[in-house]
């Protein structure tokens, strides 16, 4: 008797379970922008406390919480690599890859090109122009410039290298008052290759020790993240990604051809003048505290496309969000692979972006 | 739909003396016409005769070198992108789109401001219905056939001035070209009934017979002039035709106008 009570019960409790599961999957239908969101806050979140418990000095999660709490029986050690080591870094992580993945998918959408990525427009070969520049001429020619900017001088030379090329494709891209978006996506190949010219030969008469700090600043980090960088840096990220998001309207429109997203209404030379504005901002602010950063650009919103769709209003904010997850995580990563040693960032970005993508690809084309 | 015309004082779309010039290239000379609405109108002539350029310069993508476009009596320059698109709507000849909207998403961009991207207007439903492609409606705009693109995209335009303030403006640049023939006749008899509603519409296309069923009236354009703006019977002559296209037709009455085309004028058979 008590035998098939029990075999009763755990049916019911097995049956119960599994309705439970079949709902609660249908409820949270990750395909869809509200499913995926959640996925992707949870993931972040995830990750972020990842980093901020694994490094060199591993916290437990109650270390963590009174770290975080600075309550008074904690260690002050936990507190400090809390504060002032781990959470800047986490936070910038976070920053800079939402900054980028929302300004790649913005430019994808601008120039209708699934394959378009910030630095298409020059930002990046600019940025690092201006930070090599300045990494070698820094002691001599550019002497001046250190001194007036002393530890903004690196940043602020990136930010204005990729501004500047920015500047000047869009201006050779003008015609009767219009932009044409082809020839300023030709003219940032064009430029970034010139940029590159004079990189390389920035590099080539560049010393031992200059060719070691530019070396690394092209590879990418998070690993010199300081309230100090934060602060000049969070706003502009914030700003660009607050201001990226108005676009999402328009660039729906712009997915089917400049012209048609102008007859229905849309001012289409201001649209372009703020989305290229705006990410050059967002990425020159990135590139300037954290160094050139490949992929988050182009496979995130490519990602989150093929995951809820092509419509902005949800792409931009879930973008912005996986961008912050991919970076944070990447972090992770690169400190933990060969510690006590960190990898660069932008190295392990491009040792997982590149064959994640070529599976995408492939996966694609085997579908088709 | 609830368009009536009001005030019969100025057409719809008057074009005067128009020209535009693109480098050395004179790629249209002196267009002059009017449309007023109620009317459906066909904009024929060979390939490169200059009917995108003026569905173009007629939708505001370019200025004009010299002359000018009134709508509803006001210069096209002294209106705003806003308030244009509110009477105005274009349907662009096929052109891809690499990302993966879907159906209704791209006919929701048509409604007026305030509700443009709402999948859920009801007036989405309507057009879809219209169009008949309700069974389309989920699926990604890239993966359609072409006609069905056609469709769906004439869907946005009429979403585009469904509810129009004033009697609005359609410019049809191939809408047709994609469409099997039953296909063809539904969207030029659907266009042909908002028409009697108020629209006015300026459609391009390629088919005489097509014209010639559902044209109110005919433009007839070459090497960038408007040769003759008459009524159908008066332009899809046998000599019209053969000057025009260099074609060889017969024009017959069949309880209404249908070209026989028999045979091209110029060039060599070949051996």
């Amino acid at each position: 008797m008590t035998k098939a009570l029990q075999l009763v019960l755990r049916n019911v409790r097995r049956w119960q379970l599994n309705t439970l599961a079949a709902s609660s999957l249908r409820a949270w239908n990750l395909a869809s922008p509200a499913g995926a969101g959640v996925l992707l806050v949870l993931l972040l979140t995830g990750v972020s406390t990842l980093g901020m418990v694994i490094g060199p000095m591993p916290l437990s999660l109650e270390q963590l919480w009174t770290g975080l709490r600075r309550e008074a029986t904690a260690d002050p050690a936990v507190v400090m690599v809390v504060w002032e080591m781990r959470m800047p870094r986490v936070l910038l992580g976070a920053l800079v890859g939402a900054a980028l993945a929302m300004a790649g998918a913005v430019m994808q959408g601008l120039f209708r090109n699934p394959l378009a990525d910030p630095g298409l427009i020059g930002v990046t070969g600019g940025a690092a122009f201006g930070a090599v520049a300045y990494i070698v001429l820094g002691g001599t020619l550019l002497q001046f410039w250190g001194l007036q900017w002393g530890r903004l001088a690196l940043p602020l030379a990136a930010f204005l290298g990729g501004a500047m090329v920015v500047w000047v494709c869009w201006h050779i891209a003008r015609r009767h008052g219009e932009t044409d978006v082809t020839i300023l996506l030709l003219c940032g190949v064009a430029v970034n290759a010139i940029a590159g010219a004079g990189t390389g030969v920035l590099t080539y008469v560049a010393n031992d020790e200059q060719l070691r700090s530019l070396t690394f600043w092209s590879m990418g980090s998070l690993a010199y993240a300081s309230w100090e960088d934060l602060s000049l840096v969070a706003p502009w990220l914030l700003w660009g990604v607050v201001f990226l998001q108005a676009l999402a309207r328009p660039l729906n429109a712009f997915l089917l051809g400049e012209a048609v997203a102008g007859h229905l209404g849309y001012a289409i030379q201001r649209v372009k003048r703020r989305a290229v504005l705006l990410a050059t901002l967002t990425v020159g602010a990135a590139v300037a505290v954290a160094g050139p950063i490949g992929f988050v650009g182009l496979v995130i919103p490519h990602w989150i496309r093929y995951w809820v769709g092509a419509d902005h209003r949800m792409l931009l904010p879930l973008s912005a969000l996986a961008g912050a997850a991919l970076l944070v995580g990447a972090d992770c990563l690169s400190r933990s692979v060969v510690a006590p040693a960190e990898l660069p960032i932008g190295l392990v970005m491009a040792l997982l972006g590149g064959p994640t993508f070529l599976a995408m690809l492939i996966r694609r084309s085997a579908a088709h | 739909m609830t368009i009536v015309d009001k005030d019969g004082t100025s057409p719809l779309l008057r074009v005067s003396d128009l020209c535009w010039q693109e480098g050395n290239a004179s790629l249209l000379k002196n267009i002059g016409f009017r449309l007023n609405n109620g009317e459906s109108v066909a904009l024929l002539g060979p390939n490169g005769a200059g009917k995108s350029s003026l569905i173009r310069l007629l939708a505001g993508d370019r200025p004009a070198s010299s002359g000018g476009i009134d709508i509803h009596g006001r210069p096209l320059e002294a209106w705003s992108r806003r308030e244009l698109a509110q009477v105005r709507a274009v349907m662009p000849q096929l052109q891809a789109v690499s990302f993966p909207l879907r159906v209704e998403e791209v006919v929701a961009l048509g409604l007026p401001d305030g509700l443009k991207g709402n999948t859920r207007h009801p007036q989405v439903e309507q057009m879809l219905g219209l169009l008949e492609v309700e069974h389309l409606r989920g699926r990604r705009f890239p993966t359609l056939s072409g006609g069905e693109q056609q469709r769906v995209q004439m869907a946005r335009v009429l979403a585009q001035i469904w509810e129009a303030p004033r009697p609005p403006l359609l410019l049809l640049d191939e809408c047709t070209s994609a469409l099997d023939p039953a296909h063809q006749h539904r969207i030029l008899q659907l266009i042909r009934d908002i028409t009697r509603r108020g629209v006015g519409a300026l459609w391009v296309v390629h088919d005489l017979n097509l014209a010639a069923r559902y044209a109110d009236r005919i433009l007839l354009m070459q090497q960038g002039r408007l040769l003759v703006d008459d009524a159908p019977d008066q332009v899809l002559t046998p000599d019209w035709l053969a000057q025009v296209y260099g074609l060889r037709a017969d024009v017959i009455d069949h309880g209404g106008l249908v070209v026989v085309e028999q045979g091209c004028l110029w060039g060599r058979s070949a051996g």
